[in-house]
């Protein structure tokens, strides 16, 4: 038996291994609940897609400020409930694929916007940009996390 | 000039010496499973409090435990 370890020992280590990885899917779990219902509950506000997408108003001032009042104390709680459950070589793959996503939307906005001046394409779509970072954000971590 | 990956390390034997898994170093140390896989087949060089971590689990010293190239020169 190696120095320090007694077979009584043996396995506290997936235990508390198990337990960190169980309150990580915990709270990403809570906040994609939250990013769901909330998406929901503007997507459902009855007027289609195109009002969705359309630059006229479809909620009222007072349930606009109340979704981005929830969603920063959504995104403040559960980024410090992560933080602790978060290893190193996570937050540096976190970095990397935060990176490439921002590069990706940087090029993609200056491309587009170059195009949509020369009279070749339509206007740079806001919820395409945020969705291509989406997609870029994790894209990255998978490659990071699984090459 | 070290990059990463530079640095070996003997993580996999002494685990295995131990009979620990991946998982279960992880949960000693406070990481992810991943992590000590990135670590094990130099993926990622841990930071120096990860380093130190290991090397008072594996009551040895750092160098015991990592090896840069450059010492070969």
């Amino acid at each position: 038996m190696p120095k320090g370890t007694t077979e009584m020992e043996r396995g506290i280590g997936e235990q508390a291994e198990r337990g960190r990885r169980l309150r990580k899917i915990a709270v990403i779990g809570a906040l994609f609940t939250f990013g769901l219902v909330s998406g929901f509950f503007v997507g459902h506000s009855g007027r289609g897609l195109e009002a969705l997408l359309g630059p006229e108003p479809i909620l009222s001032p007072a349930v606009a400020i109340g979704l981005v009042v929830l969603t920063l104390a959504a995104t403040a709680i559960g980024s410090l409930l992560l933080k602790d459950q978060m290893d190193e070589v996570e937050k540096l793959n976190k970095y990397k694929a935060g990176s490439v996503a921002g590069s990706v939307y940087l090029l993609t906005y200056m491309c587009w916007f170059f195009l949509w001046k020369g009279g070749l394409v339509p206007e740079p779509m806001h919820i395409v940009l945020f969705l291509l970072f989406l997609v870029s954000f994790f894209g990255g971590m998978a490659h990071y996390r699984y090459r | 000039m070290l990059v990463e990956g530079d640095v070996r390390n003997r993580l996999k034997v002494l685990r295995a010496e131990r009979g620990w898994s991946q998982a279960e170093l992880g949960g000693r140390l406070g990481v992810s499973r991943q992590a000590v896989n990135a670590i094990e087949t130099g993926k990622y060089d841990p930071s120096l409090p990860l380093a130190f971590r290991l090397a008072r689990l594996f009551a040895m010293p750092i160098e015991e435990i990592f090896d840069d190239a450059e010492g070969d020169d």
